[in-house]
């Protein structure tokens, strides 16, 4: 189990392009190992109160309501849009 | 409404004894720069309404570094922005510009908020000016402490975990962390936004309230912004009266209060007995109580390596002289982030791999779902919960860098409060060996006005001479 994730670990680093030395790595992997069989030493609970939602009483407005208003913005600004496209094709952003 | 002048009035001159102009602020602050308390003075701000009529009108204060100021450097403590202008202000900003409210001062932090000490700035350690010893909390370090020290009447700043209450508690002052979505986190450094607050550090509650009056408000930029009727802050706390104090029906967790040390909990249940404050005592589930640490890395790590995907070093932040694409970006970020932060995103990535998303991440979720709903049973019998601030003094920096100081399960029971989006406040209440430990309350959700009210009723009555 632990030599899998000393390989993810390694791989992680590599796909998130962070340089790590060896005690790093080892403090990581530690951490994690522990983290992990805390978790698993506990039933599985993705059955429990599963209609229950943690932010169930909160009054945040539809959020589709709020698409669409960032919709239209767009369909107001295409002209502006298309000159940025045409000035980022043109190499106004040099990376 | 002459009531709210008369209130308004007495706050300005107490806001005017804290700092009398911006220019004697920056003045003050800039003498105070052994703290490490800030990352930059803002000299010229020319954005604030020069006409309003607001008791906060000419009023200087500090910004927490992972909220974006209109033409200020904004690092979020970390040296991949070190030259990062803000392009724009965060909608609260704006609020208080509009008020005539200026700020003045940007405030050191740990790296983009991930950690709790306030040692894990790009920057340096924020130093506890009570004992430099000691560790200051975090990762709203440098606001607690030009607030804690009476250098700036009050402080704008972000709580995930439990950012701007632990520290709050450790330094004798008040932290308050509102319900979820009323406040607009538009504009401001995201770290887990499922558990992400903007809040206020103060050395007063008429101070929060008058600026939550200001910034709490619906903004249709932020998605997570709720839309409620104002809360009146200040009406509230006006409204309230001495003996409402015993209306309220108030609970201490039993068994999260065990895991403080002795001294904490001996000075706190003295506190409530001497004077005849009326509690119960409950219990949570002690098998999940014990999981709110490890819910809380899982679910805010994995949210952290998100939303930071996009320190590339390509569209802003450093750059990189590497020729190659790949290379720039390795370069740039392995130069220029903390351990701290590496570690926490290749947890969090590990976390929300294919394989592990569903044993691991959807379980933290599980579990958090779980301690939220045995937290608003809890509320259904309740108004507030009442609980240490922090499980102890704060601890030595040297035994935090060994890592022989760590929080435990009292300290991390503030993270219900961001599990849940309920709101929360630290204040000033104890003093043991000399050191400062908060009480903290807790109460139900959009009762923030309530909260606050009921707190300084607490504050005044038990607590105001330590």
């Amino acid at each position: 189990m632990k030599n899998k994730m000393i390989f993810k670990v390694k791989e992680l680093s590599n796909t998130l392009m962070l340089d790590l030395s060896d005690n790093e790595c080892e403090a990581i992997i530690n951490e994690l190992d522990n983290s992990i069989k805390l978790l698993s030493s506990i039933p599985n609970l993705s059955s429990v109160e599963e209609n229950f939602h943690y932010f169930d009483d909160l009054k945040i407005p539809n959020t589709m309501e709020s698409l669409r208003k960032d919709e239209i913005c767009i369909l107001d600004n295409v002209d502006k849009i298309k000159k940025n496209m045409k000035d980022l094709k043109n190499g106004l952003v040099k990376v | 409404m002459s009531e709210i002048l008369k209130i308004s009035s007495v706050i300005k001159q107490d806001l005017k004894k804290v700092s009398l102009n911006k220019e004697e602020t920056i003045n003050l602050i800039k003498k105070n720069k052994k703290f490490n308390a800030y990352t930059s003075i803002v000299d010229n701000y020319t954005f604030f309404n020069k006409e309003s009529c607001s008791p906060l009108f000419g009023i200087p204060y500090a910004v927490k570094d992972n909220i974006n100021v209109e033409g200020t450097i904004t690092t979020g403590g970390s040296l991949f922005l070190k030259n990062y202008i803000s392009p724009y202000s965060a909608h609260l900003i704006k609020l208080l510009d509009k008020v005539g409210a200026i700020p003045v001062v940007k405030t050191n932090m740990d790296e983009f908020g991930l950690g709790g000490d306030g040692i894990y700035s790009a920057y340096g350690d924020v130093i506890n000016p009570f004992d430099n010893t000691r560790i200051t909390g975090g990762s709203s370090s440098g606001s607690a402490v030009l607030v804690a020290k009476k250098l700036i009447p009050f402080s704008i700043a972000t709580d995930t975990g439990d950012s701007i209450r632990r520290p709050a508690s450790l330094l004798g002052i008040f932290g308050f962390k509102p319900t979820y979505g009323l406040i607009s986190r538009y504009g401001v450094f995201p770290y887990a936004p499922s558990l992400d607050h903007v809040g206020i550090l103060a050395n007063n509650i008429y101070d929060i309230a008058l600026v939550s009056d200001v910034i709490v408000s619906h903004d249709e930029k932020d998605f997570t912004s709720q839309k409620i009727d104002s809360l009146k802050f200040i009406d509230t706390l006006s409204n309230f009266k001495d003996e409402d104090f015993k209306k309220y029906k108030i609970c201490v967790i039993q068994n999260i209060l065990d895991f403080a040390s002795k001294k904490v909990q001996n000075e706190f249940l003295k506190l409530l007995k001497d004077n005849d404050i009326k509690f119960n005592l409950e219990n949570l589930e002690l098998d999940i109580i014990k999981l709110i640490p490890l819910a809380y890395k899982i679910i805010s790590y994995s949210e952290a390596v998100s939303c930071y995907q996009n320190l590339t070093g390509i569209t802003f932040g450093e750059k990189s002289n590497k020729k190659n694409y790949q290379e720039k970006i390795k370069d740039i970020r392995s130069k220029n982030l903390g351990f701290e932060l590496k570690k926490r995103f290749i947890f969090g990535a590990y976390c929300t791999s294919e394989e592990n998303y569903e044993s691991i991440f959807l379980k933290s979720e599980a579990i958090r779902n779980k301690i939220v709903g045995q937290a608003k049973k809890i509320f259904l019998k309740y108004d507030f919960i009442i609980m240490p601030g922090s499980s102890s003094i704060a601890p030595l920096i040297k035994d935090v860098k060994a890592k022989k100081a760590t929080t435990n399960l009292c300290d991390d029971y503030l993270q219900i409060a961001n599990f849940g989006g309920f709101p929360s406040i630290t204040i000033p209440a104890l003093k043991i060996d000399k050191n400062f430990v908060g009480i903290n309350i807790c109460g139900k959700i959009n009762s923030d006005n309530l909260l606050l009210a009921f707190a300084n009723s607490f504050f005044k009555k038990y607590s105001e001479d330590i």
